[in-house]
């Protein structure tokens, strides 16, 4: 136990948790960005990170592309895909009942996912395009595959909060966001803006799928497993809040590394839901969330 | 009648109907441009749902709305600020997680440094240029209101819709923000403007237009609308007797 406690020992756990955590956060952030702007909680977004997996799996053993020369293109595959599915499908139920949004983004991660298994299969896959490990200070381990998804992870979500923030269009989205009804007497095409949205939640979720990719197996059912997840980050991040759903994906990697090293793998899995009950208990609005009225 | 260049908005047989309610019924206005109209009339006479259909935030009125000669009746509310007409809402509604600048770039129409420079404009001509960076919910009421105020003028509009706005804002503010509408004016901006204050509306108005249970029951300049009967039924309940 005494060489648990050892520095080195928890920078390793807090390094490795981080860099998983990047992953839950990149995911969990797309997750909540559709959430905050349009009240709809997509069942559907694990399916389309896997989405992402698959195209790079395909692009990997059929052409040869790297991931990470993957990456640009898949994402911009994935936001037109939620461009065009916001536009066809989840337009239909803003604005309505939480209950329609569950129903109608359930049905769709079903399709979704046996149009996957019609497709792959349900043999596992994986890209093993990066191998080896980085030594920090020679003592620190990091393995070439997590370390490179965490960073980009890391990249990607801060890209897209840089957007959020500064852009015309991030701001615009930030309004609908705040306040639909508002944001159209300025002038906001309300509607463009939730296509943009689901089309940038899709890349978000695409861009963790390439990530996923190369650190783990995967199989058309392997997102129950990730979207469960996300939904204890969004609600202990804050739910519709960005940059909650950020650190509470960092929070979620960090604890489950030092349970996985303190107690065990298995209670590391299960780690997500204490946290959440937790947290609900001290803070039910979640970390960055606000209470409404 | 007056011809139609001189009428920025012109409603003809404008309806909204909520189930069996007629909140509005064959609403006839000619809003003359460059000038400012009072649309007045007892709670619920409709005012606020005529400003609902004219700026497309409510899709379910009929009749017709022409806005510089062009039918607006049916475009969404997106279009139509893009034409020139904006408003602001009854209550008091900035984006609580933006800052007061980026409330206002918002709705700017240019999309580059020129959207900026007017929001700063504004915001200095309000004396609010030291607010540029404070947060929309951490404004006091009144405050919030002089920044909805501004930002409807983000588009430069030609018609701007005023859903009371002065209300819950202490005087001081007031006086800065009917300074401000009487700017827009000079500058050639048509306002639109419910209020309930008649001393306001004597003030301001160059005419003004009288609602009760969605029909217009009288037009005219502020002195001679006061003296109508139905106005004073409608406010009254019954006509006051003359001494």
């Amino acid at each position: 136990m005494m060489e648990l406690l050892d520095p080195i020992v928890l920078t390793q756990f807090a390094v490795g948790g981080i860099l998983a955590g990047a992953l839950y956060a990149l995911l969990a952030c797309g997750l909540n960005l559709v959430f905050g702007v349009m009240k709809v909680i997509n069942l559907a977004h694990a399916e389309l990170m896997l989405l992402g997996s698959f195209l790079t799996w395909l692009l990997f053993t059929t052409f040869e592309i790297h991931p990470l020369v993957a990456l640009p293109f898949i994402m911009v595959v994935l936001f037109f895909f939620g461009y065009g599915l916001q536009r066809v499908l989840i337009e239909r139920i803003v604005g309505t009942t939480e209950l329609s949004s569950l129903m109608v983004t359930y049905g769709l991660a079903i399709i979704m996912m046996n149009l996957g298994l019609l497709i792959f299969s349900s043999d596992f896959k994986a890209v093993p395009a990066l191998q080896g490990a980085w030594f920090l200070w020679d003592e620190i381990i990091i393995s070439i595959p997590r370390g490179v998804a965490g960073i980009v992870a890391l990249l990607v979500t801060l890209s897209v909060y840089l957007f959020l923030e500064k852009a015309r269009i991030g701001k615009a989205i930030r309004a609908v966001a705040e306040h639909a009804d508002v944001a159209l007497i300025c002038g906001i095409d309300v509607v463009k803006i939730r296509m943009i949205t689901f089309g940038l939640s899709a890349a978000m979720a695409g861009a963790a799928g390439v990530m996923l990719s190369m650190i783990y197996s995967f199989s058309p059912e392997t997102g129950p497993d990730f979207i469960l997840k996300c939904f204890a980050i969004i609600i202990i991040g804050g739910m519709g809040n960005f940059a909650g759903a950020f650190f509470g994906g960092l929070l979620l990697g960090v604890v489950e590394a030092f349970t996985a090293g303190f107690i065990s793998t298995q209670w590391a899995e299960g780690v997500a839901y204490m946290l959440l009950v937790i947290i609900l208990l001290v803070r039910p609005t979640g970390l960055r969330g606000k209470a409404h009225a | 009648m007056s011809s139609s260049s001189e009428v920025i908005l012109r409603t003809r047989g404008l309806n909204r109907d909520f189930g069996g309610v007629h909140a509005l019924r064959h609403a006839d206005l000619d809003v003359q441009r460059g000038k400012i109209t009072g649309l007045i009339g007892p709670n619920g006479s409709g005012k606020t749902t005529f400003f609902q259909v004219v700026s497309g935030m409510d899709q379910g009125g009929t009749g017709s709305v022409l806005f510089n000669e062009t039918e607006i009746l049916g475009k969404r509310p997106s279009q139509i600020y893009k034409l020139g007409l904006a408003r602001t809402f009854q209550l008091s509604q900035v984006f609580p997680a933006m800052t007061v600048l980026e409330n206002l770039i918002v709705a700017g129409r240019n999309h580059d440094r020129r959207d900026r420079d007017r929001a700063v404009n504004l915001l200095k001509q309000v004396r609010m240029d030291a607010y540029a960076d404070v947060m929309g919910s951490d404004l006091s009421y009144g405050q919030q209101r002089l920044v909805e105020f501004i930002r409807a003028l983000m588009s430069e509009p030609s018609l701007l819709l005023l859903d009371e706005p002065a209300a819950g804002v202490n005087p001081t503010l007031r006086k800065v923000l009917w300074k401000m509408v009487r700017q827009m004016k000079a500058l050639g901006t048509t306002v639109l403007i419910i209020e309930h204050d008649m001393h306001v509306i004597d003030d301001l108005c160059d005419e003004v237009y009288v609602l009760n249970e969605g029909e217009v029951i009288a037009q005219g300049a502020f002195e001679t609308v006061r003296e109508d009967r139905a106005v004073m039924e409608a406010y009254f309940g019954t006509a006051q007797e003359e001494n």
